[in-house]
């Protein structure tokens, strides 16, 4: 896959599409080679607006075929797209676009109006009107920047590489399979960078790409009918839910009766949600990667073994440091660096353009990596053990009964609690059976690994929002908040029973 | 097109209910559900898509106002109201 030869292969192409489906229900079709023709009109905009080879373009925009034309223009006047997530503030436009470096900010955001170097998605920019102080670079290799939590967390821009994306896409269709036979939807925002991959993918592929706001989802991806889908876990716990709750037939039909294979990733997925996808002949592909490295490991519809990440997709470019870290050195990856680290020092990017992940795993016999943990995770005991509470959580997987099982540390102890959300909370004999099957377990680990302190949770923390990142991930930080108010209370309870 | 909008916010009430057969919590039309833990927001998305399909309306999440929390009340007035 080459980037500049992306425009040369869907520009003829009239019978694979891109569909946008708005808010509303809206539905808007347009083949690649219309794609391709209205590019060539938004790139002339560009041109006549001011932008030149080096300028860097500004979009904060909902998803749709206009946020797709912006990038595809951009590409082919030569400038760089900046893509700024949603929720971004723009506050005074003339400020934003001078602190950014814009040349010119495509936004849906209600901002007000005057600023001449602003555009909504689907207007026309005036003549002329990119700032004169607007500064211009020597892209490169540089094809993008983005946002993304990175490995700490927090908020980073990350320059985008064009060979890390080539790389990246190529593998994946080498890996996959996929061809102009296929047809993904994509209901993540397109200014997280995965969604851009895939949608370059499929226009070089020659496939059907399908744009939706998540809100439209379940609905898109029954109408639409794609044969591939990449998602975040709470979408596939979700969808199973609503198929067992209100779905008739199999759950291949109730999605839509076209997937070959679906990948999931970004945080860890439960194993009985992967089981059951399974069972029902769905192939939910967990995989394994970050917008610094690229795809790091997954699993293919050939090569899988449920509850790893898959296989390591370059086995040479990856080392594991003493303590199981992980280690990648590719020589085109996905991003070479930071432009912003939200004022964090960058620990990622090593000298020699070696990327600390902050993940543990461990390959099994046959070259499957199974993860840790995070590095940020990382629980150290008052005995100074570390230890990860996903690799402790999945010494505890086989306890029956338990729908969630959360390691966390005891707030006063300094040992190892959990939060346990049995499958039915008001079962009095469960939740003891569930003690003592806890109790047996703990007797073969060792002491440093045993769950010293139970709180019992009604619910899953889980893609519980009050316990969720921004990002849709489980907040440990949180979790473990939550058993030490609890644990508090039960401490107050007890006293108040003693006192009386 | 009518809908008789009691026998709608019962469905919709029993929706919600299997979709927490695990808790004790109450649900009513009128009740937060996500400020009461019903419902994260995926699910929420899953809720309308039944609604959808209860009504054959599609639901415009453009002009839907969720500041103040959701409720079945709520979706079923902008969906069908």
């Amino acid at each position: 896959m080459r980037l500049h030869e992306l425009a040369d292969r869907y520009r003829d192409n009239a019978s694979a599409v891109v569909v946008e489906i708005d808010s509303t229900g809206r539905r808007r079709e347009v083949t690649h080679r219309r794609l391709h023709d209205l590019a060539v009109l938004y790139a002339d905009r560009l041109t006549a607006a001011g932008v030149r080879p080096g300028h860097v373009v500004g979009i904060r925009a909902g998803n749709g075929i206009d946020w797709v034309l912006w990038d595809l223009a951009a590409m082919m006047t030569g400038a760089v797209l900046k893509a700024f997530a949603d929720e971004t503030v723009i506050g005074d436009p003339g400020e934003f676009v001078t602190r950014h470096g814009l040349a010119l900010l495509v936004t849906d955001a209600e901002v007000p109006s005057g600023h001449p170097a602003l555009v909504r998605p689907d207007g026309v920019p005036g003549v002329d009107v990119v700032p004169a102080d607007a500064p211009r670079g020597e892209p490169g290799d540089l094809h993008s920047l983005v946002f993304s939590s990175g490995t700490s967390g927090l908020l980073k821009g990350l320059n985008v590489s064009r060979k890390g994306t080539e790389y990246v896409i190529s593998r994946f269709i080498e890996c996959f399979g996929v061809g102009a036979d296929d047809r993904h939807v994509i209901f993540l925002p397109l200014s997280n960078y995965q969604q851009r991959l895939s949608v370059y993918c499929c226009l070089w592929i020659g496939a059907d790409v399908v744009l939706a706001p998540y809100q439209r989802i379940f609905g898109v991806v029954r109408d639409e009918r794609p044969t591939f889908l990449i998602a975040p876990p709470v979408f596939y716990d979700t969808a199973l839910q609503l198929f067992h709750k209100t779905g008739g037939g199999s759950l291949g039909d109730f999605l839509g009766g076209g997937i070959r294979f679906m990948i999931t990733g970004m945080a860890p997925i439960r194993r009985e949600t992967l089981e059951a996808y399974w069972a029902q002949g769905v192939r939910l592909l967990e995989a394994y990667g970050m917008t610094e490295s690229g795809m790091i490991a997954w699993n293919t519809q050939e090569e899988h073994r449920l509850g790893s990440v898959g296989k390591l997709i370059d086995p040479e470019a990856v080392t594991f440091l003493p303590d199981g870290e992980l280690l990648v050195h590719r020589p085109a990856p996905l991003s070479t660096g930071y432009f912003d680290t939200a004022g964090a020092a960058d620990e990622t990017y090593r000298p020699d353009g070696t990327i600390v992940t902050g993940d543990y795993g461990t390959l099994d016999d046959d070259g499957f990596l199974t993860l840790l943990g995070r590095k940020k995770d990382v629980i150290v005991l008052d005995s100074g053990r570390k230890v990860h509470p996903a690799e402790i959580e999945s010494l505890f997987a086989g306890v029956e009964g338990v729908v969630e099982l959360l390691v966390v540390p005891t707030p006063r102890t300094g040992r190892l609690g959990a939060i346990v959300t049995p499958a039915d909370p008001k079962d009095d004999a469960l939740v003891l059976s569930i003690r003592e099957r806890i109790d047996k377990t703990n007797q073969s680990l060792e002491s440093h690994q045993r769950i010293t302190s139970l709180v019992f949770s009604d619910r899953p923390l889980r893609n519980d929002p009050r316990y969720m990142t921004a990002n849709l991930k489980l907040s440990r930080p949180l979790a473990a908040a939550y058993f030490a108010e609890a644990a508090q209370a039960r401490r107050q309870e007890r006293a108040a029973e003693h006192g009386r | 097109m009518g809908f008789d909008m009691t026998a709608l916010e019962n469905d919709l009430v029993g929706w919600v209910a299997r979709w927490n057969e695990e808790t004790d919590l109450v649900v009513e039309a009128d009740t937060n559900l996500q400020g009461a833990g019903l419902l994260d927001s995926m699910a929420l998305v899953a809720l309308v898509a039944y609604l959808e399909d209860q009504t054959d309306t599609s639901f415009d999440f453009g002009s839907f106002n969720s500041s103040g929390g959701v409720t079945i009340r709520d979706l079923i007035k902008h969906c069908v109201g």
